[in-house]
This record gives C-alpha cells, structure tokens and sequence, in this order.
C-alpha cells in the first residue's frame, strides 16, 4: 500500500479562504495547491497529479460552478476528479445546481474543520 | 522484580510479566485500589497477568511498549468496563 | 515496472486463454487426451510462474484447477460441465489478478481470501475427506461470529476463519499462556476476549484459574489455525467464514453513506453534458470513500461497475452498484453478461510483434540516415549557389518520400494483429448468454487469422457483444419454436471476418427469426423518427438502417440481458469513429445479417475542428485548454500584432483566417470566439469563425502543393468531401 500523499486544489479567490483550507488539510497530512480563478485551477490540473479539487461558488470573479461543468465536459482525464463545493447557500436548489455542475459533494460555510478533514479523507480514499 | 510500586504509589510493569507476577499485581491493587498501573515499559503479559488486569481494571498509563500489546491486549481491556 | 513481471504477465495471460479455449474445446468432448494434456500443461506451467514471482495466492487457485485437470487424466474424475466451470471462473479471476499486478505490481488485498473462495467451489464438488468441526460453510453462522465480525468491521471483509477458544479451567497451573498462544496465530486479524463466569469480589479472584473466552478473526484457512491450535487443552472452536456472510455485512459508516447518497444524487441528475465526468467522478469518490473505511472489495466492485458504465455509456451499471451498496441484504448475483464486456485486458500497453519486422525498420532506419548524411552535401551547394541544387534537391526529396512511405507502411503494419484475439472470447461470450436466455445457439467462427490494426481489434469486442445479444435474444427463437417453424431445433449462430482490399468484412449473421420491416415502420412513426410518406418512400435497405438511428428499439419487453434497449446506435457510433460502416440484412423466418466493413489500417488523432473563413481547419485536442468567446474590450493591439486579455492572463491572438490568407467571415468589432491552446509551454489564443465539433481522424501527412506551408501538419478528408488542415500549433505559437 502506497502512502504517497494526496493533493488537494484549493480553487478560491479568497486569500484568506485558501489560507484557512491549507492550514487545516496540511496538518491533516495533504499536499495543498491554490488557484485564484478558474485558469489557474484548469493549468494544475492539468499539470500535476490532483486527487481532489476543492471549489467555492460564492466568488464574484469565478463563477465555481461553470468552471466545475466545462471540466467535467473536457475529454481529459481530469474530467473526472473529484470535485468538493464550498458555498454560503444551502438550499436545494443550490445542491441540486451543484450536482447539475457535476459536484461529488457540498459542504455548507462556515466550514467545520473536523467535517472539511474528513470529506477530504473520503473523497481521496485516504483511511483514517 | 517485574511488577514495582514507584515512590507515587504507581504500580509499574516492567519487561516480560511471567505468570509469577500476577498474585503480587493483585495483591498490590488490593492494597491501594486506585493505585495506576503503568505499563509504559511492559514488553509482555502472561494470560494469568491478563486476567488481573481485566478483573480488576485499573486506570492503565500507557501505551504498552511492545507493539503486541499495543495490537492486541491494550484494546480489549480498553473496551472492558470498569 | 520491471521486465520480468512484464514478462510474467504477457505470459501468464497467453497461458490463461489458452487453457480456457482449450477447456471450452473440451466441453464438448471431455475425453480428448491430447486436449486434456495440453490444458494442464497451461494450467501447470501458469502455477508454476505464480510460484516464482511469489504470487502466492493465484499458485494456489490455479493449483485447484490443476487438480482437476489431473484427475481428469488419471481417469479418477471425468471433467463434468460443473467442474470446466469451476476451472473457467478460476481463469477469471486470474486475469483479474494479473490487471491488478498491472497495476499495482502486487496482487490486491483480498486476493487471499478470493483464492480460498475459488478452492472451495472445487471441493464442493469432490467427497469431503476428513471431517472437521469447522465445515460448517452450509448452516447460518454461530452468533459469536457475527457478533465478533460486527464489531470488527474493518478487518471483516478479509477474514476467513473465526477462532473461539475457551481454555480448561487450570491450564494455567499447566504453565500454559493462552493468549500467547492466540497472538500468534497466523494472519490474525482481531483479538476479543471476555470473562466466561462472573469475576466476583477481586478478593477471591484466582490469577491462575483461566476464566477466559478467547476469540479471534484471521485471514489464514481452517487447516493452518487447527495445526497452530493442537495441543492446547480446552474448548476450541474455528469456524470457516462462509463467503456469503460478508456480502449481509453493509454496515457502512454514516459518513461514507452519504457520500454514496450524494452520488446517487449526483448520477441521477438530468444533464446533457459532461456524461463521462460526472460518472467517472462519482465512481471515483464512491470507491475513494469505501476504501478509506477499509472496504476494499466493495470498492473494486464500484470502480468495476463505473467502468462498465462508462463503456456501455450508461449510468445503471453504476447506480445499481451503488443501490447494492446500500441495501441490507445485496442480491448474491452471478456475474452478469455486462461483466463480459471488460475490454481492459484487449488493450495490453506491451504486444509481440515479429523480429523480422523490427528487422525491415533497422534496414530502413539505416537508409534513412545515408540519405540524411547526404544532405550535408546539399547544404554546401546551397551556400556556394551551385546551379545544380534544385536538381539534386528533388532528387534527394523523392528518395526520401519513397523511405518515409515505407516508413509509415511498415509501422502501421506492426500494429496489425489477427482478430482471433477478439474473436476467441465468443465461445465464452456465447455459452455465458445462450445460459442466461435459455436459446440453444451453436457458434461459427471463420476467418479469425484475418488481420487488421490493432485499433480496430481492441474496439471491435464491445460492438460484437451487442450484436451477438441482439441476435441470441431477438434473432434466434426458442427450440419450441424453432422446431413449429421446421426449422433446426439448434440456431447457428456464424461470426466471419475477411480482408477485402483495403477493408476488413465482419458479418454478424443468424438463422433466426429475421426482422420485420413492417415492424420497424411501426416502430419509427411511434417514435416520430419519420412520417408514413417518407417511410413509403424508402427501399428496404434504408428501412432496415433506421434501427441504426438513436431512440430506436423494437424491444417490448426489456430483458435482463438486452437491458436498456439494443445498443445499435452505439454500434454505428463505435464503428464510425474508426472510419467504418455498418448495414443491415434480413429476412423475416430466414434470419438476419450485420454487415461491418473497417479501414484495414488506422492511425488517428483526435481533433477539435474549427471554421474559419470558410476554411476548416483542425486543432490537436491534447494542445486546446478551453474555447470561449471574449468581448471585444479584451482584445487590444501591441505593436503589429493582436492581442486578448483572458482571466488575468494575456494571451497573442491569432487570427486564423488572416494569418492562412482566407477572408474572414465575422463582423469585426463584436468580440471574438476563440479557442486558446498551448504546446511546448507557449500559450496563444486562436481566434476563428466558428468552433464546430470534435473528430477522430486519420491524419495524412503534407504532399503536393501544400507541402511546405507553414504552420500545418497535415490534411484529413471530411464526410462531405472537403479537406481539413490540421494545424501545428506549437510552430504557430512561436
């Protein structure tokens, strides 16, 4: 069993958002990277190995949940990652146009820290 | 001497803890029920140990040292209720 | 991956179908000896590489099967239908294992347990020898065992023996050390242990007077725990796990639930795009999470079920899975026909290729380089401005589009293999289906040495399964049938492959039942595929070519086998992709013919192709990040050249129209549509008329005129006649 360690892309305008998600996933044992906006998030996919991407949708500038649905429609590998959304909103509504997008899961802010490690786990088949 | 009292009234399990220890461990935790055992440096225990430990159930300073005990033993009596 | 493991499975697979075919030939006539020598040799020698890469647990199942075949030889048991299956799902499971050892270089975790599984399908089938308390397999297990698999659920799916040991009161004045005892039993998995009577006032407590119920779960067989228990006096009881029990242990933790839950979710989402993503995204978490609650079988049935999804472009296989997953009590199903149709092992990333071959590139390779040497020469003539240069160049020019031709016909041509390797799974495929329907179908098979590009060989099982369920389902009737029509109680069923010029012929042919062309009619002004006028309008043949159309099927009743419809639409999709066609014969009562014809030899590339001024070109999908449009604001110019403004990243922009000197079809002024690339670690953006779809296409390399026009790197002809560039990004990025 391999124990290399899984990477997470943190894909948030937010500064503070992608400091938050770093602090906690590192010390959880994740290698962490950061995109600002969805170019950035498209060019670490596709140039290093990601095991998880980790998306908010509530940002003025990346709308999360187009750039969630172009990447699941690319004919590329990373057409499939797994994909974590992060969002203010929690209704259904909200849940059902995430999964539209192609979200694997939805975590609601404020996001708990212990949840946010244990999501990461599941999402990247990591045992606890 | 496997089984020792410490100056703090610990009772402490050294090394491999042969089937002999188990009259003095119980005649130890008789003596000073809420005495802990520390079991720190316990590299083995003999099944007759064991079940002094089970009956008795001390708080228990641990881990184990030897990875045996850390596997097998630790977990079940953590699971026994006092 | 080292070579000998390679080595070890490129054999080790040969070995595996070889036994198979071989065991299918001896189905029908058991008592070959030649056969049954030949079988056990591949079954001998496939054990015998196991042992020696150490691969413990597939020496041991194949060992089974060996057993059989020996048996069979000694004449002590004859090979029964029973027992050739037993040997074939050992053969599985085999290549199962070695996909994993692809992989993974080591057999997967349960690999111990799914040997022992495989041994005791053949033992049930011979005398039981020595009775033993433990072969309890039939009767409901104790309740300690399930109350000690319950609470050990993370290591319940890999145990096989249950281990209850109570020792005699005073073994302990013995000198004996029980729990010493049960620590080292082989492969342990859990430990339990709990007072037998009541402890009583510590004050009365004997230390030596063994009180304890020993449990213990462990992943090694009956036979070694009963050797490492002997001796020890007091009550003993080991249990083998029956195999079925894990299968009623769903006790998944909640969190791992509602992930699966949120795939559910997310696969029953209605949405056009996006199809294999979002499949093969949900497949991924549902396994990610089984695995990180230490679930590994369930998980490598989910990643399975996702790839059947994906194959059969369907999200059922997968949400069914998942449906299991959650249910208390998941239906023991055998393999169903869908697991057939795992093309992973066709494409094999090694193959054999023959040593003259390589032989006839070294040659070429060799004159290659005289003539490149010889371009040396060349060049000086250019700098001295030799008025024999345009002579010599053309010269060296045709010698070398003669080498770089049979550079290209010899390559392609190491990818030609026979199609016996698709064609050998039917027997299987057949037998499997005409079991599941309940039709007697006899298979043909003609012309597997027929070659073609093993592009066509790996794409071509999936299609045929389609066809032959069509044609075992709906072509052939049942013998009542058969028999009230006067015709043969047994259907034939006949696969032939020919070469016929540049193509390879399959047919896919049947005596059954035929279709229907009245039916089909019904069937398409049902679905408004077309009106009665033009139907009235249309010949045979084009009335037979609309079951081809998407949302056709004559279907009524949806069987467990044919499932979700008939599948021809991905038929004609599959086969058109690498440039092939396919048609449609029939008569109704006399039966039906499935005609494939594909390009005897394929190279292709994936493009995405776009229009610009009237020109289509097309662009490598691996160099093209996204296509978009950009409002006009974004674009600006610096210098001479164009450039836009893109998500915090300026990019040059290219206009293709202009740079290819063709007109322009677009309003200038309104924003553009573009599409941005990069090769070589240069961005750009492109900037065309219009995006219009993605193509696999064989790409032929520049001759004639367009030789030498920059910035292309070859044409490919389109459906309707018009030739599309294909575009060198990395040389346009520049």
């Amino acid at each position: 069993m391999t124990s290399t360690p899984k990477t997470i892309l943190v894909a948030d305008d937010a500064a503070l958002v992608r400091l938050f998600c770093r602090s906690i996933l590192e010390s959880a044992g994740f290698r962490v990277e950061e995109a600002l906006n969805g170019f950035e998030a498209l060019e670490s996919l596709l140039t290093k190995a990601v095991d998880l991407l980790i998306v908010d949708i509530n940002m003025p500038q990346m709308d999360g949940l187009s750039f969630l649905r172009s990447l699941r429609q690319k004919e590329l590998p990373i057409a499939a990652i797994p994909a974590l959304v992060v969002s203010t909103e929690s209704s259904m509504s909200d849940f059902a146009a995430a999964r539209a997008a192609g979200a694997n899961y939805y975590l609601v802010k404020p996001i708990d820290r212990e949840q946010l490690v244990e999501f990461a786990r599941m999402l990247c088949g990591v045992p606890a | 001497m496997t089984v020792q009292s410490a100056a703090n009234g610990d009772i402490k399990l050294i090394g491999a803890c042969p089937g002999e220890d188990a009259e003095p461990l119980l005649q130890h935790l008789l003596a000073a029920p809420g005495a802990t055992v520390d079991w720190r440096d316990c590299h083995g225990v003999h099944t007759a140990v064991i079940q002094v430990l089970i009956a008795a159930r001390p708080t228990l300073l641990g881990p184990p040292a030897d990875a045996r005990l850390r596997n097998w033993v630790e977990p079940v009596i953590a699971r026994t209720p006092r | 991956m080292n070579e000998f493991l390679q080595q070890f499975l490129i054999e080790s697979r040969e070995l595996a179908d070889a036994a198979s075919s071989g065991l299918l030939a001896l189905e029908q006539s058991p008592h070959d000896a030649e056969r049954l020598a030949e079988v056990f040799r591949a079954l001998h020698t496939l054990k015998g590489g196991a042992g020696v890469v150490e691969f413990f647990a597939m020496e041991r199942a194949v060992h089974a099967a060996e057993e059989v075949l020996t048996e069979a030889r000694m004449g002590k048991h004859p090979l029964t239908t029973e027992r050739v299956g037993h040997c074939l799902t050992c053969l599985d499971q085999v290549l199962a294992w070695l996909d994993t050892i692809e992989r993974s270089e080591a057999l997967p975790d349960t690999a111990a347990s799914e040997a022992d599984q495989i041994v005791r399908r053949f033992e049930g089938d011979r005398a039981l020898s020595a009775p033993d308390s433990s072969s309890s397999t039939e009767r409901a297990p104790a309740a300690w065992v399930t109350g000690l698999l319950k609470g050990h659920h993370a290591v319940a799916p890999r145990a096989l023996t249950a281990v209850r040991f109570v020792p005699s009161a005073d073994c302990l004045h013995q000198g004996a050390d029980p729990v010493a005892g049960m620590m080292s039993l082989p492969d342990l998995l859990a430990l339990d242990f709990s007072a037998h009577l009541p402890w009583g006032p510590l004050e009365s407590l004997d230390p030596f007077s063994c009180n304890l119920i020993l449990m213990a779960l462990c992943a090694a067989p009956v036979a070694d725990l009963q050797k490492h228990l002997r001796g020890q006096s007091g009550e003993c009881e080991v249990v083998a796990i029956p195999a079925a029990i894990h299968d009623f242990e769903s006790s998944l933790p909640p969190q791992v639930t509602a992930v699966i839950k949120a795939q559910q979710a997310l696969l029953g989402e209605e949405c056009s795009q996006g199809f294999a993503g979002r499949v093969a995204s949900a497949g991924l978490v549902a396994a990610n999470a089984l695995r990180s609650c230490g679930r590994l079988e369930l998980s490598q049935r989910v990643s399975r079920a996702a790839e059947q999804s994906l194959l059969a472009l369907s999200a059922r296989p997968l949400e069914e899975a998942l449906a299991q997953l959650l249910t208390e009590k998941p239906s023991l199903a055998i393999a169903a026909p869908d697991e057939l149709a795992q093309a992973s092992d066709l494409a094999a990333r090694t193959f054999r290729v023959d040593a003259e071959q390589v032989d006839a590139l070294v040659r070429l390779a060799g004159e290659l380089t005289v003539v490149n040497n010889a371009f040396g020469h060349v060049v000086k003539l250019a700098q001295l401005g030799d008025p024999s240069l345009p002579d010599v160049l053309k010269e060296r020019h045709e010698i070398l589009q003669r080498l770089v031709g049979q550079l290209q016909r010899s390559v392609l041509r190491m990818r030609v293999r026979p199609l016996r390797a698709v064609l050998q799974r039917f027997p299987r495929v057949v037998r499997e289906m005409s079991a599941t329907l309940d039709k007697s179908v006899k298979l043909v098979i003609e012309g597997e040495e027929t070659e073609a590009d093993k592009a066509i060989v790996e794409m071509l099982f999936e299609p045929l399964v389609h066809l032959v369920r069509n044609a075992i389902d709906h072509g052939i009737e049942s013998e009542k049938d058969r028999i009230a029509a006067g015709k043969a109680p047994i259907g034939t069923l006949r696969i032939e492959a020919r070469r016929r010029a540049d193509q390879v012929l399959i047919e896919v042919d049947d005596d059954g039942a035929g279709i229907d062309p009245a039916r089909i009619r019904e069937a398409a002004v049902a679905r408004r595929l077309r009106t009665d006028e033009q139907l009235l309008a249309m010949t045979e043949t084009e009335t037979f070519d609309l079951i081809f159309a998407p949302g056709f099927s004559t279907v009524t009743q949806v069987t467990q086998v044919s499932g979700r419809g008939v599948g021809m639409d991905a038929v004609r999709s599959a086969v058109e992709r690498i440039g092939g066609q396919v048609s449609i014969t029939s008569a109704v009562g006399r039966g039906t013919r499935v005609t494939l014809s594909l390009p005897f030899s394929v190279m292709m590339t994936h493009l995405m192709t776009v229009e610009a001024g009237s020109q289509m070109f097309g662009l490598p999908l691996e160099a093209i990040i996204e296509t978009t449009r950009v409002p006009q604001a974004a674009i600006s110019k610096v210098g001479g050249a164009s450039v836009v403004v893109l998500r915090n990243r300026t990019l040059p922009l290219i206009d293709l129209a202009g740079v290819l000197g063709v007109q322009a079809v677009r309003e200038d002024g309104d924003g553009a549509t573009v599409v941005v690339a990069a090769a070589n670690g240069e961005w750009g953006a492109f900037q065309v008329d219009r995006i219009v779809e993605r193509l696999d296409l064989m790409v032929k390399p520049l001759e004639g005129l367009l030789v030498g026009t920059p910035g292309i790197v070859g044409t490919t002809l389109l459906g309707d006649g018009r030739v599309l560039l294909v575009l060198d990004v990395a040389e346009m990025l520049q």
